[in-house]
């Protein structure tokens, strides 16, 4: 049975991940290489770096920091931000990156999309799309995050054409605002495609994710939650659990027992239980 | 010693992470572009991402088809494709509107998953593997059950007799693993799949060493 996604995206401004709010505002929160190593190792299903400089990327900086960040990574990586060109995909694809994550291309150029699937499959390329919410089920699509006239169901209607196995929906409006998906959104857009969907912005609580799997999204991505909430992926994967939502998880680890706090968060153990530990022995795994 | 295990580079897909792969394995690779490059090695990797025809297209271009027929099928050279690397292994493909021929090692079709409003395709991410009807080599049992990630919009179909691995995907079953011989192939990324992914090249690893007495 396939098991619902929980993606690590990685937000990249010159160079530094950041903590992105509303599309408008950023923080700073360190080197991008350390999220990517961290993100896998907590086990996330997939990691997504998204550079947002607005920029058209070398090949020669993308082969080196997909090389960096493929030799990090155990799991599904994939690339966003800057790809403009046949020439860049194919530089980010080679050296390490499982999947394209195209935005502005997708208005700016239709037929890249296409191109690179023909060569690397639909399965390599992702079609991402910003929007924000004007009117009760009524979204605009960005361009480089400003608004523009390209209504959401007729965009999503035409990614058939683009080729791309994926597509990656954000509302800017979520971003960053801890309130959860846009839950109207997703039952809006899956009827509408007949690829995965990826959904993005907003997720705070384990709730949130359980509640984007039920209405449909195949994947559900966050960014800042990984950051700022300690033992967030394996909490999030447990919460799903607990609803009957299928998902992967790789380690012994599963915190089945684990006492959480109202806000969510994990509770110490009592003195009984870690007295307990200490004579259980547990043997390292060697591969 | 450590056996000699080239990874063919076609100019189809992600090189780097099955490098990565062997490399956290402790096993070095070589990656092979041209045909002088193949040597005599005890192993050979073929990795894909991409389509079907552009993948057979940059075989023959790159003239790399009679070395790797000359060593897969004279020489039994274990070999180990991954996913689109393991559909080329296959008669033909249907993949980009007309039918372009595999290397035809291990007779079958591959043929597009059928889409429907649960089942969407491409087939993306982690999913489970069973046991097939013959009997694995790559597919220890501490494996069975565990997650490894998935990424196409093909499936190879081929007789029961070569398939070692299976897996569901909303009400249909197709093949995730097929032996041969000396060859195997593997629908999903063992090289994307974390721990469950080492540890299958692990034991692809290990049949090396069994092979060839090293």
């Amino acid at each position: 049975m396939l098991k619902k996604r929980v993606i690590g995206v990685i937000v990249v401004k010159e160079g530094l991940a950041v903590q992105s709010f509303n599309f408008q505002r950023y923080l700073p929160i360190g080197r991008p290489e350390i999220a990517v190593e961290y993100l896998n190792r907590w086990g996330a299903d997939e990691i997504l770096v998204l550079n947002i400089d607005g920029v058209a990327r070398t090949p020669f900086e993308l082969e080196t920091t997909v090389k960096c960040f493929s030799r990090l990574t155990n799991v599904p990586l994939a690339i966003g931000g800057g790809i403009y060109d046949f020439e860049s995909a194919q530089a980010a694809i080679s050296n390490g990156a499982d999947k394209v994550v195209l935005n502005t291309s997708l208005i700016e150029s239709p037929d890249l999309s296409s191109q690179i699937a023909s060569v690397y499959g639909e399965q390599a390329v992702v079609a991402s799309i910003d929007v924000r919410q004007l009117a009760p089920c009524s979204w605009r699509v960005l361009h480089k995050r400003k608004l523009t006239n390209i209504d959401l169901v007729d965009f999503l209607q035409k990614t058939k054409q683009f080729g791309a196995g994926e597509v990656l929906l954000t509302n800017a409006d979520h971003d960053g605002g801890r309130s959860g998906y846009d839950l109207t959104l997703i039952e809006t857009a899956v009827p509408l495609i007949e690829t995965p969907l990826i959904i993005c912005g907003g997720a705070k609580w384990p709730s949130h994710f359980t509640d984007g799997a039920r209405k449909g999204a195949s994947a559900l991505a966050a960014a800042n939650i990984f950051n700022h909430f300690e033992h967030s992926i394996i909490l999030i994967k447990k919460a799903l659990e607990q609803s009957a939502i299928s998902v992967r998880l790789d380690s012994y680890v599963n915190y089945k027992r684990a006492k959480q706090s109202q806000d969510g968060r994990l509770q110490n153990m009592d003195e009984f239980e870690l007295d307990a530990l200490r004579f259980r022995y547990v043997a390292e795994e060697k591969i | 010693m450590k056996p000699d295990i080239i990874i063919v580079d076609y100019a189809m897909g992600n090189i780097q992470s099955v490098r990565n792969a062997f490399e956290t394995l402790g096993q070095p690779t070589r990656v092979c572009s041209h045909p002088r490059e193949f040597g005599t090695p005890n192993a050979i990797v073929l990795p894909g991402v991409g389509a079907f025809p552009e993948a057979m297209d940059q075989l023959h271009r790159r003239e790399l088809l009679p070395q790797m027929n000359d060593l897969v099928i004279n020489r039994q050279t274990p070999v180990l494709g991954i996913c689109l690397g393991m559909q080329l292994f296959a008669s033909g493909s249907e993949e980009g509107g007309k039918r372009t021929a595999g290397l035809g090692w291990i007779p079958g079709e591959v043929v597009r998953i059928e889409a429907s409003p649960r089942r969407r395709v491409p087939h993306v991410g982690w999913n489970s593997i069973e046991f097939g009807s013959r009997k694995s080599l790559l597919l220890k049992d501490d494996l069975a059950g565990q997650n490894f990630y998935f990424d196409h919009s093909f499936h190879f179909q081929t007789a029961s007799e070569h398939v070692s691995g299976l897996t569901e995907y909303e009400g249909k079953q197709f093949v995730s693993i097929v032996e041969r011989d000396n060859i195997t192939g593997v629908q999903f990324h063992p090289e994307k799949s974390q721990r469950s992914g080492l540890k299958l090249l692990r034991s692809f690893l290990n049949s090396l060493l069994l092979d060839c007495g090293l």
